[in-house]
């Protein structure tokens, strides 16, 4: 039996275990089938995306992105992959090493392609945190108060350990590794799903595949250069402990139930928990020294997630309390000081940020349809192409959701009630309920959803330790990956004419930081820009398409140089940056009209008021002419 | 004993479990000379990378003795970043940050556990010898 506790999964005791835990092959006839001839796919997939490499030039994009100019040897290479996964983890005596390889490679030829061929580091997100990171470097602490990107100095915990790896891996600056990071942070969630998985299934096939479709569907952007790629990992970690160490044999609520004033609660709740249970997989086979080191290792991990990001936190309560309302896990203290912790955090370390801002987090609290239609952009305002890849991406997320359902029916069929799975999916919904989380909610939920949606979806091709094991499981497994493979590949590049900055662009904002004095303003047409990545708090920021009303964005195209000699009358400079990765932000998103900034570069180029200083064919940066009080 | 005897926790033979310090004390003696001699990168920046990624909370999950290698070098990179940021984290808010002390305070707690490690084994082993 495995130190790892498992939840009550009836028809996994029901079932012989034929399988040894973690088989080696003992004939040559196994070795080749389990380790030779994946080895050898995995070769053959290896050189295929490596033929693909040179062939992929970022700069040729069209408006679905990355995928464009993807040559067809980089969607082969994913084919032969995923073939050669679907075959070798239906395996009896499958390698886990073979399988974590392939899952590794998986992770490098999706999120590893676009750190090799961009030369630049992508998402201006990653900028803007390595802005602060560079910030804690040059200064030793945080500013609570600063007026720009002040959340983050109230939230420092990653950037303070970039800060600290930065300076002592001997690099200058995170732009060093920060295009790494996808590759980094999605090995990592591997190992915090396996945590979880294996508390969930004795079934090494069911875990890996559930890993494999977990990486397949991870489209949503989350696991860049940020905080909360960085906290994800921990929130797989405590979950995953949480079930490993402290899942309950046998669904306990007792202690909820002496609260009498809502013990009917209980009385429902215990209704959808299976009672069946082995006492061999109760907490204490585990042992009391062993639960303490996990929850000594879990309250560490609490106290970093409390204090690297804003959401996180609330994801972690909201699936310990249903975990442990509904008795599946023996974790009441633990809950009740994550709750804690958040509130403390909140209300006292970073109250410089979140109490001036608690009415504006709340401001949609309640408005469960408008939070909702927040995140879903209306397809007919899209350019032709991107609604191509807007309808792609939400039939790819439908996978999502309905094949896990179809996933709960067959594993119900089979005696298999995966109560903590359904729990741990709801969890993140309240959360529509409360906040828009600046239109990205939805996602948010999507993500933390994943793991146990990807968990029922692997449970449709292998129910029970028994099934699945004719040769058109790996026919279907291989054709669902090839499927997943290419959905991904769509929903993750499909908006990389945003995401993408060329050379040219970096050079625009290194020539800004290289020649704007101390106390200059600088004005952008959209945020995506890879800036402000250096002495950011030197600088004022000003925004066109961040404007509050449609009226004051249109008025602003219509006469820029009137609006920004008024926005930069008290800054001695000021300086306009205008970029092509501006121009496909406003496009995608529609704050601005398509042809706005090219309004606004055509009018300040016909003026005397500001004159261009540098331009390349990506971007342009014009200064103002004479001093702020002239204007 | 926490749990039955026919369970074996560890992801090595009892025999090599009392040596299983040595990686943890090497990388954190090749972190303390890179960052000592300024080695510069890539050669800094990759110990650097693999000493705080891994080692500050390794010997700490290995005195779980949890089956399972993934499952072993998981709980080890969740305790060794969470350790991470809590030790950079108090420096920031000390406004004391300072690269050496911080590496130094993560060799500290790497060092304490392989002590912690290795008085485990031999007092598992001594246990196991005595009748």
């Amino acid at each position: 039996m495995d130190v790892e506790q498992r939840l009550i999964v009836p028809d996994y005791r029901s079932v012989p275990a034929t399988e040894p835990a973690a088989a080696v092959p003992q004939w040559s006839s196994a070795i080749v089938r389990t380790v030779v001839l994946p080895c050898l796919l995995m070769a053959a997939s290896v050189a295929l995306w490596a033929l693909s490499l040179p062939r992929i030039d970022p700069g040729r994009m069209s408006g679905l992105g990355l995928i464009s100019v993807l040559p067809p040897t980089f969607f082969a290479a994913l084919v032969v992959l995923a073939i050669s996964f679907s075959r070798a983890v239906w395996q009896r005596q499958a390698v886990s090493s073979v399988l974590m390889l392939h899952v590794g490679l998986l992770v490098l030829f999706i999120h590893g392609t676009p750190a090799i061929v961009y030369k630049t580091v992508r998402y201006a997100w990653t900028y803007k945190h390595i802005g602060i990171v560079d910030y804690i470097q040059r200064h030793g602490s945080v500013d609570l108060t600063i007026p720009y990107l002040n959340v983050y100095h109230n939230w420092p915990g990653f950037f303070a350990l970039d800060a600290l790896f930065t300076d002592a891996a001997g690099l200058r600056s995170a732009l060093a590794y920060a295009a790494w990071a996808p590759v980094f942070f999605d090995l990592l969630y591997v190992g915090g799903l396996a945590l979880i998985y294996r508390a969930l299934t004795d079934d090494r096939r069911l875990m890996w595949f559930a890993i494999w479709v977990f990486s397949l569907g991870n489209w949503v952007g989350e696991d860049y250069f940020s905080p909360q790629a960085f906290d994800y990992f921990f929130f797989l970690a405590i979950i995953g402990i949480c079930l490993s160490g402290f899942g309950r044999a046998a669904p306990s609520n007792a202690w909820f139930r002496r609260w009498r004033a809502t013990a009917w609660v209980t009385g429902w709740a215990g209704r959808f928990i299976p009672q069946t249970a082995s006492p061999t997989y109760s907490e204490l086979a585990i042992g009391r020294n062993r639960r303490i080191g996990l929850m000594t290792i879990a309250i560490v991990c609490l106290v970093v997630v409390v204090s690297v990001h804003q959401l996180t936190p609330f994801m972690v309560v909201s699936a310990l309390t249903l975990l442990v309302v509904f008795g599946l896990v023996s974790m009441r203290d633990f809950t009740l000081l994550a709750i804690a912790l958040v509130i403390l955090w909140d209300v006292y370390a970073a109250q410089a940020y979140f109490l001036p801002n608690l009415h504006a987090i709340f401001a949609n609290f309640g408005q469960l349809e408008g939070n909702f239609n927040a995140g879903l952009t209306r397809l007919s305002a899209l350019p032709p192409s991107q609604g191509t890849v807007a309808r792609i991406t939400r039939l790819f997320t439908g996978i999502y959701i309905l094949l896990p359902i179809l996933g709960i029916i067959r594993r119900l069929r089979h005696g298999a009630w995966d109560v903590a799975c359904i729990l741990l999916i709801i969890a993140p919904f309240p959360a529509v309920y409360a906040t828009r989380y600046g239109h990205e909610i939805l996602f948010r939920i999507f993500l933390f959803s994943l793991p146990f949606t990807s968990f029922l979806l692997a449970a449709l091709v292998y129910p029970t330790l028994a099934s699945g094991r004719s040769r058109r499981t790996v026919v279907a497994s291989s054709a669902l990956s090839v499927a997943l493979a290419l959905g991904l590949c769509v929903a993750n590049f499909g908006q990389e004419t945003m995401n993408y900055f060329t050379p040219g662009e970096v050079a625009a904002v290194k020539y800004f930081y290289r020649v704007a004095p101390p106390g200059s303003l600088l004005i952008e047409g959209s945020y995506n820009d890879p800036i402000p990545f250096e002495r950011y708090e030197l600088y004022t920021y000003r925004t066109v398409s961040d404007l509050p009303s449609v009226g004051q964005r249109l008025a602003a195209v219509r006469s820029p140089v009137h609006t920004f000699l008024s926005w930069s009358k008290r800054f001695p400079n000021a300086y306009v940056l205008i970029s092509n990765s501006e121009r496909a932000e406003v496009s995608i998103t529609g704050e601005l009209p398509a042809a706005a900034l090219d309004q606004i570069q055509a009018k300040l180029n016909a003026s005397r008021e500001f004159t261009p200083v540098f331009q390349n064919q990506d971007a342009i940066i014009f200064e103002r002419t004479g001093t702020g009080g002239t204007g | 004993m926490d749990e039955p005897a026919s369970v074996t926790f560890s992801v090595v033979s009892p025999r090599w479990e009392v040596l299983r310090w040595i990686d943890t004390f090497v990388v954190s003696a090749a972190a303390a000379c890179v960052l000592i001699a300024h080695a510069g990168p890539p050669v800094q920046s990759w110990v650097m990378f693999l000493f705080m990624v891994l080692y500050p909370g390794m010997p700490y999950a290995r005195m779980l003795r949890l089956r399972g290698l993934l499952i072993e070098v998981t709980l080890a990179i969740a305790l060794s970043l969470a350790l991470d940021v809590i030790v950079a984290e108090v420096m920031v808010y000390a406004r004391h940050f300072s690269t050496d002390l911080g590496v130094a305070a993560l060799l500290a707690i790497a060092l304490m556990g392989v002590g912690f490690q290795v008085w485990s084994s031999v007092a598992a082993r001594s246990a196991r010898g005595s009748p």
